[in-house]
């Protein structure tokens, strides 16, 4: 009879691997923001320094990661452009952290005209698909960095806030907030104080999985060509830049930025899924 | 009208004014990133070659000069009457621009929303019924990896292999190649067009450069429409009703499709609706690594070139489209669950 | 004792002997339900009594063919109407199921396809088993509502499960059990969750159908005054083993197993006064912990060390009454 769905059998199988990818996903982080804080200092080559001689090689002993249409070195480029795409994913989801739980917590919490204002902002948020909506705020706010910073940040928004409003209507009523109250601590201090902390855990694992998403998301429109102009190396620009050079077969031009992107945001997924598999109080 | 058409009528009526508020924060949404613009919006949209002459021209016309609610009864009046401006690039009304490419585009998400289904939800199933087995394994992989590799990289990787390295798939300069005539315009899916012409050898090379696009874009839709198939599955095979049905000594298929695959499918519907929200948005990735002529490509290079009125557009026509698109999906899912036409 | 037409030296329906399901490996988890031994003959009405938890449900699914994949199933013998069901290849219920063993659950709004038309449900369990054609299967839908008295069956069957009262869809499940004319009838707690007078009808119903058709039916409660008033014979569960079976008559006047005499003085209709209404001290254990070999032993005011130790002797009161006790009563 193999119709029947074995919950018990299911987990049970899942544990070993589980384990395995999360600290997997962990090492790979660490190798990302080991990157990010030392990796202009490491790097082989001057990620910004043209030498037309060697352009377009191949990798190689002393380019293990080729060189591009201006003779640079890929690998250097690779490694200096983490800190700019993290970068932007942090601070995108930084903003959305803090605004949108703020935004939510001020809606579970007041309840009534504001609890229906930030939720028809949430829900136009949500009608647009999502990139599209991206692309719109980039282009409107000029073409910036700081303009797809705020891009990611505006539609990364809703994650945050519905939670945050989600987790704070549930415990408004609760027994310690209303001590609280009747200690006479005032509703921010309440919030922030008393019912943040229970909330941090899912808005954590939230933000983990985000990052990974802002990624996707600052790279993508610094392919079409938002944002980060060149010569500053970026993977989604590198990607770009290299996609012209397909048709020749210089394949190390887009390959090599373009695993980097996937590698960082599986890193951040994988570690997100964890947080979540830990946290989950069914899963013990 | 009988009990029945009442109810369906009422149904739509009601899925409809659920509808409303988002289409009209939709409006607001884009009226406010105009006049978000750094500097002078006017500027933007008479773009980096106009005159003063020119710029104040636009102001008047957009109403810019008046006060905000002014400025959007005049928004508002304009998209009504189909009126998105002017693309300073090609000259022609947005409206115009957008509606001639908008088949190219929908031709791609509505062939990868197809292929993302029929591949990932027999997936999922598959999955739903033999858990922690080998095929389970691969649909957890293939969720993971939709989720972390970027659909242009995606694009990129699959022009390298197929095209440049194996050469299966032609050029990616787009929908057909140039020595190629069109088929003759009916429905604008040049697919669905050259199948109704009865041109089975221009059929093929359409399809052909569809393939690469189209696989990219459903690769993304596979995963989660394949986690949701099986998660709701293995729900609803859990569930009191098929034991019933198993206990009564239905057959097993029966059990399986008509039972248990039904009630599954309706959180599917609703993330196949979402699945298409992020195809919208990486259609505009896929056009670029394409050379797809759709209404993406001509945000980007509207964008690059300052031109402000059709990106404004684009974006407008991309939401409407997802509203109505859910609008379908609700009442889809009504029909199938007549459940849902229970709820206040 | 038995007032119907069964006789004793008839083939048994249904024969369960040490019969035994686990979760998990033999050595790591014991079984959740130990060694039952059950007996039940065409057209009789047999009680499955105990408390919420005991096994009943688990045993009642083992019977219908329908237990879970992951459920590992060994007994000494485990027959129905003659067929091994240990031995057959393939799917040993594949013609039982609906067609000879019909069951009928508790939450009965749940039990039905909720994005279904329950005449369609119903439909469908009737041409499964009796192949009729289309305009046919409408007739007998009708039929077999009304069977279940149901008022208005041509509304009830375009009617889906939400549009019905709990008590009628109990009727709607009756219906798809008996759809199959089944030989035996399992009814797991079927009124629970039901109002009295609601309980009293789809009971009366059951007893009407089982007389109608010669069938025998195994009746899980875990109410004790409802069990007394159908049942002809009860069997009793503890913590999933089997403590004592007996005709009802005889288990209500001398019970002999500890949990059985409890049992008894916690019905309400049995005491005369609340005062005298004892509740039956403990719960159940736990299937994780290391158990003893009578799993009521913790709970026992007659327990001796051989109780946790010694594999339970079974001691025959005569007259069919069965117990399996060290210091029966």
């Amino acid at each position: 009879m193999s119709d029947g769905a074995s919950s018990l059998a299911e987990v049970a199988d899942d544990r070993p691997r589980r384990r395995y990818r999360g600290w997997g996903g962990i090492a790979l982080l660490g190798v990302f923001i080991v990157l990010v804080l030392v990796g202009p200092w490491v790097v082989p080559h001057d990620p910004l320094a043209p030498a037309p001689a060697a352009k377009l090689s191949p990798p190689s002993a002393s380019h293990v990661f080729g060189t591009d249409q201006l003779g640079r070195d890929v690998f250097s480029r690779v490694i200096t452009a983490t800190r700019l795409d993290l970068g932007i994913a942090f601070a995108a989801v930084s903003i959305s952290l803090v605004l949108g739980t703020a935004l939510g917590a001020a809606a579970g919490w007041a309840g009534g005209w504001t609890d229906r204002i930030v939720g028809r902002l949430l829900d136009t948020i949500m009608a647009f698909p999502l990139f599209v909506l991206a692309v719109g705020v980039a282009a409107a706010l000029g073409n910036s960095i700081s303009s797809v910073v705020i891009a990611t940040a505006v539609v990364n928004l809703p994650f945050y806030a519905r939670q945050s409003r989600a987790e704070v209507n549930r415990r408004r009523g609760a027994g310690f907030v209303e001590a609280a109250r009747l200690a006479g601590t005032g509703p921010v201090a309440i919030v922030a104080l008393h019912i943040m902390p229970n909330v941090a855990p899912p808005l954590m694992v939230q933000s983990s999985l985000n990052m990974g998403w802002a990624i996707l998301n600052a790279a993508g429109l610094s392919f079409i060509g938002l944002g980060v102009r060149p010569p500053q190396p970026e993977w989604g620009i590198m990607v770009s830049e290299g996609a012209a050079n397909i048709f020749s077969g210089e394949w190390w031009l887009f390959v090599f930025p373009g695993a980097a992107l996937m590698l960082a945001v599986l890193a951040f997924s994988v570690v997100g899924d964890t947080l979540r598999d830990r946290l989950d109080p069914r899963r013990r | 009208m009988t009990a029945g058409q009442h109810a369906a009528g009422t149904l739509l009526l009601r899925r409809i004014l659920v509808g409303i508020p988002s289409l009209v924060g939709v409006v607001v949404a884009t009226f406010l990133l105009t006049r978000a613009l750094p500097g002078d919006p006017a500027a933007y949209f008479a773009g980096p070659a106009a005159t003063a002459a020119s710029i104040e021209e636009i102001r008047q016309r957009l109403g810019l000069d008046r006060g905000i609610t002014d400025q959007f009864i005049l928004y508002v009046r304009d998209l009504v009457r189909g009126d998105l401006g002017t693309s300073l690039l090609s000259g022609q009304p947005v409206l115009d621009d957008l509606l001639r490419r908008l088949p190219a585009s929908l031709e791609l998400t509505l062939l990868a929303l197809m292929l993302a289904s029929g591949v990932g939800i027999p997936l999922g199933i598959a999955a739903a019924l033999r858990p922690g087995s080998g095929i389970d394994g691969v649909c957890s992989v293939l969720a993971m990896i939709g989720q972390a590799v970027p659909t242009f990289f995606m694009g990129l990787i699959l022009v390298f292999v197929f095209y440049y390295t194996l050469e299966w798939a032609p050029a990616p300069i787009g929908r057909l190649d140039i020595i190629y005539a069109p088929p003759r315009a009916l429905t604008g899916f040049w697919s669905v067009d050259a199948a109704l012409v009865g041109d089975i050898d221009l059929l093929g090379r359409v399809l052909a450069q569809l393939v690469l696009p189209v696989v990219t874009l459903a690769f993304f839709g596979l995963g989660p429409l394949a986690r949701m198939t099986r998660a709701s599955m293995l729900e609803v095979l859990a569930s009191d009703f098929i034991r019933t049905a198993r206990a009564a000594g239905l057959p097993h298929r029966m059990v399986l499709w008509t039972y248990a695959f039904r009630n599954a499918l309706i959180p599917v519907l609703g993330t196949a609706g979402m699945v298409f929200s992020f195809l919208l948005g990486a259609n505009v990735l896929v056009e670029k690594v394409f050379g797809w002529p759709g209404v993406g490509a001509y945000a980007i290079e509207a964008v690059l070139a300052s031109d402000y009125a059709p990106v404004q557009g684009f974006v407008i026509a991309m939401a409407m489209l997802y509203l109505l698109v859910n609008l379908a999906i609700d009442i889809c899912s009504s029909i199938i669950d007549p459940r849902m036409s229970f709820d206040e | 004792m038995t007032d119907d037409a069964t006789a004793p030296d008839q083939p048994p329906l249904l024969e369960a002997r040490g019969l035994s399901i686990r979760f998990g490996s033999a050595g790591r988890v014991p079984a959740t339900v130990e060694s039952i031994d059950m007996t039940i003959r065409r057209g009789e009405i047999v009680g499955l009594v105990g408390e919420s938890g005991s096994g009943k449900s688990l045993f009642a699914h083992a019977v219908a063919g329908i237990l879970d994949p992951a459920a590992v199933l060994e007994a000494a013998s485990f027959k129905f109407g003659g067929v091994d069901l240990l031995a057959r290849p393939g799917d040993p219920w594949r013609d039982l199921r609906g067609r000879e063993i019909g069951i009928v659950f508790q939450n009965p709004r749940g039990a039905l396809n909720p994005i279904r038309r329950v005449g369609q449900q119903l439909g469908d369990v009737i041409r499964t088993h009796r192949q009729t054609t289309a305009m046919a299967t409408r007739d007998a839908v009708l039929d077999a509502l009304r069977s279940v008295r149901i008022p208005d069956p041509a509304r009830c069957a375009d009617a889906y499960p939400a549009d019905l009262s709990g008590g009628m869809c109990q009727r709607v499940l009756l219906a798809i059990a008996l759809a199959g004319r089944p030989a035996l009838l399992i009814a797991d707690e079927p009124t629970t969750g039901l109002d009295t007078t609601t309980q009293a009808a789809v009971l009366e119903l059951m007893i009407e159908a089982a007389a109608a058709r010669r069938m025998a039916t195994l009746f899980i409660t875990h109410d004790l005054s409802l069990a007394r008033s159908y049942c002809q014979r009860l069997v009793v569960m503890h913590a999933g083993q089997v403590v004592e079976a007996a005709p009802t008559a005889g288990l209500f006047d001398a019970p002999a197993h500890p949990y059985s005499a409890r049992l008894i003085g916690a019905t309400p209709a049995n005491a005369r006064q609340v005062a005298q209404l004892q509740g039956v001290a403990g719960t159940l254990p736990r299937i994780s912990a290391r158990l003893p070999r009578c799993r009521f032993a913790d709970r026992c005011d007659r327990v001796t060390s051989p109780c946790r130790t010694e594999p339970l002797p079974r001691v025959d009161r005569g007259g069919e009454h069965l117990v399996n006790c060290r210091h029966p009563l």
